[in-house]
């Protein structure tokens, strides 16, 4: 057992909100991660636990099979207990629990009464070692997750979002893939070749469990060692990166649907997840579309008058970001809109922003991020997902990391990711 | 010299912070930091102090919501408390949303059934500023003409979005489909046609009528010194009338017609089955909410069958609402178009179940656990605490209800809960409403 208790220096302690001091962190010899948080406010227990495995690590053959394995984790039973006993179990310790996919990474949580720590530890443990979804089991699954892809089918910014990956990223990047996998292989991947899928992946070593709670964290570490100390290493393979498309144009995909208003989705690469551009380019995105003073809506909305609603998003990955335009507008209109968005981008490519700009967007950024750490849950689940993917250290820096952006870097970065003349151009449309 | 002019100053500090006093009623906070007073003007206060983060989060509760409206006007409430933040005599609507913007506040508005509310978060050294900005639109708003007309556009996108999503309008179409073009059955956004007759003059009038401190209730959860929120407060927003008209009560007539049903080309249907109850006294929400944790919150309730044994859906799940005069327990799923007639089946076995056998001895004990730890969630952030302090003092539990809740679970029984089903969950009063493909 090799115990490494870290504290860190309090980086920045505006608003009184949990740092990595307040953490005690742990590696189990198994290579399991562990970080406690006590938090006494209210009597409750957070896990979460991130499995550095995501769509990134799905070949065709597997495509949606990280997102079919964590429903089948969550509610198809462990070698002790089937799903439905599982689901009794967690109903009469008073448990949440949920269970997330992305491209990067899988993620579990569960949040119960404080005096059930140790159920849930046990449980979890279970879950994410011993589940065995026998092959009736997973094959009503497999009917809850076709049933979640015809929801985003239905769904017009889903569908948007979804369709725009695979010309986004071209077919041989990771991130082309759709989380939630295509219905045909959803549909026909075989039980053997998921239950290999997650014997690979799921090992201690390539996992970090976060708890925070009313608990007591040396008790608690106890508790971790007895329930997940004796799992072996395992060996996970790496990530199947493939390179980028090169784009020098604009691509469109066209949906219709049966809908009642027009979509416009305009996306383009943005940086990695540890590049030092990410924290400009999170002020440019909340001032372009994060609210009713940001560029795009002044401008399309306030002045022309030509959308319902507009904004602009930027997601980090581990490797590469995604970053959109959006717009709801009449669908005639969408021409129209697309070319006053490129306006808009194009001016600011070519006279920046301003410092009261730069200011406006520090504030509001840095009140969101204290915001997404108020509650124990949401606590333990951010900082178990960076840590699997950029090291949980993130979330501490990074409103310092905003603070540090000069009108100069924010200019810099803007001039170098905004891109009028190659993007993806998705429209929903009505049929 | 000098002393003489210190001392004039201490004086003068004296005396101002004497004055500043008057008139205030003092605020004392109970073991688990919420208190209460009331301005002169008649704005009940409700404080929830919590050290533990620099932030504030506080809310602007008008009485009235949908209530105020009929289907001519419906969608007046909304736009009414949108116009508020779109100038003042002292800001342009640009320059409000600019300096709302800089102050890194969040800031939503809102229209329910009962009430609109005008939400705000921020880090606590903005929240004055925040303060006195919201409070001077109310105070002495503008309605410019040509902001109107660019929310009205707003509006209009947001109504043609609504179904689009097919949650949002099945969940619409139960109401209508049991209270009709009136009341709880209205949106909050109003329709096509409502939107386009409402006028910058009818929204003055909307706004004279049922805007004053007599119908409002502040409530926040901060880090500041409850006396000091008092303080700004009254400085701010003590200068709002005190005139607003008396919200009346709804005509809660049901509708004769039991189903409701909107046609869409999609994969997924979505279906909402349950039933209208009448006004509920406290201890009647703890059953509810009881009885809800069993039915269908989360994996492992009744309802949950549907998805993991019957396989009919990916969104499966029962709630209520609590309104200031009714309150609704429905059961919803969102199946594949070809499977409704067989959701439907499951779901009237599941309610047949639940009237004619109750919870059991060992569902409630289950309950009772699951109650206390998901009503936490509900109190867990400042801005939970500022919504449901505001929320229950408006419909007439009380703002601790939540907390009371809690400490009413352990109290129920057995023969409490079932015969509140019994009671409660009768024929005439239960809705269908369906949109998918026909």
């Amino acid at each position: 057992m090799r115990l490494v208790l870290i504290l860190f220096c309090l980086l920045l302690p505006a608003a009184g909100m949990v740092s990595a001091a307040d953490w005690q962190i742990t590696t189990l010899e198994n290579g399991l991660k562990v970080m406690i948080l006590e938090n006494h406010q209210v009597p409750q227990v957070n896990l979460s636990t991130t499995i550095k495995a995501g769509a990134k690590n799905e070949t065709d053959y597997f495509d949606g099979a990280t997102h079919l394995l964590e429903h089948l984790i969550l509610f198809r039973g462990t070698e002790k207990m089937n799903g439905e006993e599982l689901a009794a179990e967690m109903k009469k310790h008073g448990a949440y629990f949920n269970g997330y996919t992305s491209s990067d990474w899988t993620d579990f949580v569960i949040s119960l009464p404080n005096e059930n720590l140790d159920f849930a530890l046990q449980i979890h443990a279970d879950m994410l070692f011993r589940s065995n979804f026998p092959k009736e089991a997973m094959d009503k699954e497999r009917q809850a997750v076709l049933e979640e892809i015809n929801i985003t089918e239905d769904n017009p910014v889903d569908k948007a979002y979804r369709s725009s990956l695979s010309k986004l990223f071209g077919k041989q990047h990771p991130y082309s893939k759709n989380v939630l996998g295509s219905k045909e292989n959803v549909a026909n991947v075989p039980r053997d070749s998921v239950y290999a899928y997650y014997k690979r992946y799921y090992a201690p070593n390539n996992m970090t469990m976060a708890i925070v709670g009313d608990l007591d964290a040396a008790a608690t570490f106890e508790l971790v060692k007895k329930y997940f100390g004796d799992f072996p290493r395992g060996t996970t393979p790496e990530d199947n990166y493939g390179p980028l498309p090169k784009r020098n144009r604009v691509e469109e995909i066209e949906i219709k649907k049966d809908i009642g208003q027009g979509y416009l989705m305009m996306s383009t690469i943005g940086p990695r997840a540890d590049s030092p551009d990410q924290f400009p380019l999170d002020i440019m995105a909340t001032l372009l579309g994060g609210g009713e003073s940001s560029r795009l809506w002044k401008k399309l909305k306030d002045e022309l008058g030509m959308v319902y609603s507009v904004n602009f998003g930027f997601y980090t990955s581990k490797y590469e970001g995604t970053m959109f335009a959006f717009a709801t507008c009449n669908p005639a209109d969408i021409p129209d809109v697309e070319k006053a968005v490129n306006e808009v981008l194009n001016d600011v490519k070519a006279n920046g922003f301003t410092e009261k700009e730069l200011r406006k967007a520090k504030n509001t950024i840095k009140t969101n991020h204290f915001l997404s750490l108020e509650r124990g849950l949401n606590i333990a689940d951010k900082y178990a997902q960076y840590d699997s993917f950029i090291g949980y250290e993130f979330v501490d820096k990074y409103p310092g990391n905003i603070e540090k952006v000069t009108l100069a870097d924010l200019n810099a970065a803007s001039q170098k990711y905004l891109n009028t003349d190659s993007y993806v151009k998705t429209t929903v449309v009505p049929q | 010299m000098k002393k003489i002019k210190i001392l004039s100053i201490i004086c003068l500090l004296g005396l101002l912070l004497v004055f500043n006093g008057c008139g205030r009623k003092k605020i004392s906070l109970d073991s688990e930091g919420y208190g209460k007073t009331t301005l002169a003007n008649g704005i009940t206060v409700l404080v929830n102090h919590d050290e533990t983060t620099q932030l504030t989060a506080a809310r602007f509760l008008v009485g009235g919501g949908l209530l105020t409206e009929t289907a001519e006007n419906n969608g007046i409430t909304n736009l009414t408390l949108k116009m508020l933040l779109k100038g003042n005599a002292s800001m342009t609507a640009e320059e409000i949303t600019e300096q709302l913007d800089f102050l890194g506040a969040n800031i939503s508005v809102a229209c329910f059934k009962d009430y609109g509310v005008i939400s705000f978060t921020s880090l606590t050294e903005n929240f004055e500023e925040v303060l006195a900005i919201i409070s001077q639109s109310f105070i002495s708003p503008t309605f410019p003409e040509e902001e109107l007309t660019k929310l009205k556009h707003e509006v209009e996108g947001d109504l043609k979005a609504v179904n689009d999503n097919q949650t949002q309008a099945s969940s619409r179409l139960f109401w209508q489909t049991a209270y009709g073009d009136r009341g709880y059955g209205l949106y909050s956004d109003g329709t096509l046609e409502s939107i386009a007759g409402i006028t910058v003059e009818a929204i003055k009038k909307h706004y004279q009528k049922y805007i004053g401190g007599n119908n409002m209730i502040f409530s926040i959860a901060t880090d500041l010194a409850p006396e000091e929120v008092v303080i700004k407060l009254d400085n701010h927003l003590g200068g709002l009338k005190a005139d607003a008209e008396k919200v009346s009560a709804p005509d809660m007539t049901l509708q004769p017609e039991k189903e409701g049903f909107v046609s869409f080309d999609r994969n997924q249907s979505f279906v909402f089955m349950g039933y209208t109850l009448g006004h509920l006294k406290p201890a009647e929400i703890a059953y509810l909410d009881l009885v809800n944790r069993i039915m269908g919150t989360g994996v492992g309730s009744r309802l949950w069958s549907l998805r993991q044994v019957e396989k009919l859906a990916y969104t499966v799940y029962s709630q209520y609402n609590i309104n200031k005069y009714n309150a609704v327990f429905r059961a919803a799923i969102g199946t594949d178009t070809a499977k409704v007639k067989q959701a439907l089946t499951s779901l009237e076995r599941e309610w047949k179940r639940l009237i004619d056998e109750g919870l059991s001895e060992e569902e409630l004990v289950m309950a009772k656990v699951n109650m206390k730890n998901g009503l936490i969630y509900r109190i867990d952030t400042k801005a939970n605490r500022a919504d449901n302090m505001a929320y229950y003092e408006y419909i007439g539990y009380g703002y601790r209800f939540i907390l009371e809740l809690i400490e009413m679970a352990d109290r129920v029984t057995l023969e409490e809960v079932n015969k509140f089903i019994k009671d409660n969950l009768t024929g005439e009063c239960k809705y269908l409403s369906i949109v998918g493909k026909k």
